[in-house]
């Protein structure tokens, strides 16, 4: 696989830069003691200038080199073209002082980053870090299945999964270490909800303007977690300050948690929503009320992206590329049954899903319908559901898997589910048989206005669509 | 002076890339779309250069120039065609994959029930700013028939931006309108202040049909 070996370099360029750090007697900020619930700020010295579009203000620099293991994010603004074209200001995390404006240089989001248990943070939108990463985002299979014509084994434990921007990944054993710069003129925090000691939240605290805040967190449960900003909220998170924190265990990196189902790849989907009246105060520094000034998206993404965007259509071949590599679900049919998590043939492959991290950190209550397949959930904040003797939370959700063809999501849900990728139960055996290429089938969302942009540009919002691979792709 | 193009960012379908906007011909034909403004002007045998950056003096602004959060813009140039064959001032006599017009006369419509006609613009702006702005001409709008119905772009031959300190900017765009009824105007959606009409100057239609095939 060509990219394997340069992201073992990564591993090593990131593991020499820590030792280069201790060498150097840089990690002078480590020596601090600080607690697994560390909140201080700090206004730094060392300054540069930097203007706004809704004030100018002087920043801070870090002070010093990065101690060992620390992720570095900036909080800064920007704006950013909707799928119409529209620019609607943003706040987001980057991973570094952004410029304004539009597009990469405003830094708007945050690469994805691998926090290991040795304490070296890996900027890798793949994982696990020395697996291959599956060409086009599309899981080669291991060989036909002898017993099912038209179907496939797949491997086992062999396919990296490309994951989105804005995705954070802690490894069990270690410890997630945050310096958080503020650029903006208001103050901020990076927050991670649930993470703490008996599902408590785990913050940096509110860092003044120009000041940096620091976060420590040892690796909690194995899942999935939302980090933000929760000022004013929710607004703060709608304007864009939000990511996602997977914490796996390194052992067991095809399975998102002990008693949970084992896949062949992993898929994060956030789901994000855009109001530009609140950004357009917020631009020009007036404050957001959420209750007088109710929220009123007007933009739905996933990923980051809407309508042909999101399906990856564009004329951007880079773009495309990248949605297919980290959103677009794709694989090989295998004649699956999730619900028993799939079975092994052999050591080396087996007959598997896929996870899908449904995540929500937007406002909007979301209802993620799929086509082509039902998907079998097995998990919501932090709950592995049981497989027998389920039974009602005091919301009135079901607490236990279950087949389902629209997944509810509410606000900041995590929730995960198995696509089986399997032929479709409605696929007639001629029809099977003479399949003669990729089968493709969306998935939207059944709240339908979030299926629009701009206020009516349909469909323009929250969409993607997964693939059942053809006879004819890479078959062995 | 040059925008710098958002790299890596996605860009509505018939959104180019600065570079490929230059190396394109002055028609940019798309899968069943095209820039008319291009292939009118084209036509007529203006000389225009396809979406640039240029110097603010050699941008030369007319008479409908209006003041922006960031410096002016102005709609430069108009033009509106029908998109189907047999639609008004098409010639061609018949109706080729399309439903039939409805009672003002207006010609066959597309059978998906979206605008007859298309209004391509030319537009110019310029960042009087000492410092860069963000500019994306998905931030104009066209406001179309009695209730001044927004509309979004249907294509551009631009991508979202940074226009540069004394920067200045022409671009093609265009819109779908309904079939028969003048556009009024154009809003300019700006991020630095309230959105800004911009009035068009007079429409000139062009005859044939955009296309041909339109199912």
């Amino acid at each position: 696989m060509a990219e394997g070996p340069s992201r073992r370099e990564l591993l090593l360029a990131a593991r020499k830069r820590r030792d280069d750090d201790d060498r150097r007697g840089s990690s002078s900020t480590s020596s601090t003691s600080r607690s697994s619930t560390t909140s201080r700020s700090s206004t730094s010295s060392s300054t540069t200038s930097r203007s706004s579009t809704s004030s100018s203000i002087t920043t801070a620099a870090p002070t010093s080199e990065p101690p060992r293991g620390v992720l570095h994010v900036w909080v800064n603004e920007g704006h950013l073209p909707m799928v119409d074209g529209t620019l609607v200001y943003h706040r987001g995390y980057g991973d570094r002082l952004g410029g304004g404006g539009t597009g990469p240089q405003a830094a708007l989001t945050l690469p994805t980053q691998v926090v290991t248990r040795a304490g070296d943070v890996v900027s890798s939108r793949l994982y696990p870090l020395d697996a291959a990463p599956p060409p086009a985002g599309l899981p080669a299979p291991a060989r036909p299945d002898p017993e099912h014509v038209g179907q496939f084994l797949v491997r086992r434990r062999y396919w990296a999964s490309y994951l989105p921007e804005r995705t954070v990944v802690l490894e069990t054993g270690g410890t997630l270490r945050i310096r958080l710069h503020n650029t903006l003129p208001a103050p901020h925090e990076l927050a991670v909800v649930g993470a703490g000691p008996g599902g408590s939240t785990v913050t940096t605290g509110l860092v003044d303007p120009g000041a940096t805040g620091e976060l420590e967190l040892p690796a909690p449960a194995p899942g999935t977690y939302v980090f933000c900003d929760r000022g004013n909220p929710p607004v703060e998170r709608v304007l864009g300050l939000f990511g996602v924190l997977l914490v796996v265990d390194p052992d067991a990196a095809w399975t998102p948690y002990p008693g949970g189902p084992e896949f062949e790849r992993q898929w994060v989907w956030m789901c994000h929503d855009v109001d530009p009246v609140w950004a357009r105060a917020a631009s020009r520094g007036e404050p957001v009320d959420p209750v007088r000034t109710p929220a009123v998206p007007r933009y739905f993404l996933l990923n980051g992206y809407s309508g042909f965007q999101s399906l990856g259509v564009t004329r951007d071949r880079v773009l495309n590329r990248l949605r297919h590599e980290d959103t677009l679900i794709a694989g090989f049919p295998r004649q699956v049954d999730v619900r028993d998590f799939g079975r092994t043939a052999d050591g080396a492959t087996a007959v598997l899903g896929q996870l899908l991290r449904l995540v929500n950190p937007g406002i909007v209550k979301h209802q993620l319908h799929f086509h082509g397949n039902h998907v079998w959930t097995v998990w919501r904040n932090g709950t592995l559901f049981p497989r027998r003797g389920g039974y009602l939370d005091a919301a009135g959700h079901v607490v236990a898997q279950q087949w389902e063809d629209t997944v509810e999501l509410n606000a900041l849900d995590r929730k995960d589910s198995v696509i089986p990728v399997k032929r479709p139960p409605d696929a007639t055996e001629l029809v099977w048989r003479n399949r003669s290429g990729p089968w493709r089938y969306p998935m939207h969302c059944h709240a339908e206005p979030s299926q629009t942009a701009g206020g009516g540009l349909y469909p323009g919002g929250l969409v993607a669509d997964w693939t059942l691979a053809g006879p004819t792709e890479g078959t062995p | 002076m040059a925008v710098e193009i958002a790299e890596g960012h996605g860009v509505p379908a018939g959104v180019g890339s600065g570079a490929g906007v230059a190396e394109r011909p002055v028609v940019v034909v798309l899968p069943r779309r095209t820039v008319v403004v291009g292939l009118g002007l084209t036509a007529a045998g203006a000389v225009l250069l396809p979406a640039a950056v240029r110097s603010a003096t050699a941008v030369r602004f007319g008479g409908r120039a209006v003041a922006t959060g960031f410096g002016v813009a102005e709609v430069l140039r108009a033009e509106r065609q029908s998109r189907l064959p047999g639609g008004p001032g098409d010639g061609a006599g018949h109706a080729a994959h399309g439903r039939p017009g409805g009672a003002g006369g207006e010609g066959p419509q597309p059978v998906n029930h979206t605008f007859g006609d298309a209004v391509g613009l030319l537009v110019a702006v310029r960042n009087d700013l000492g410092e860069r702005v963000p500019f994306s001409p998905g931030q104009l709008r066209l406001r179309v028939g009695p209730q001044a119905l927004a509309v979004t772009a249907w294509d551009t031959d631009t991508a979202a931006g940074v226009l540069g300190a004394g920067a200045a900017l022409e671009f093609r765009i265009t819109f779908l309108a309904p079939s028969g009824e003048a556009a009024a105007t154009a809003v300019l959606d700006d991020p630095f202040g309230e959105p800004v009409v911009l009035p068009l100057p007079p429409v000139t239609h062009r005859g044939g049909a955009l296309e041909a095939r339109h199912g």
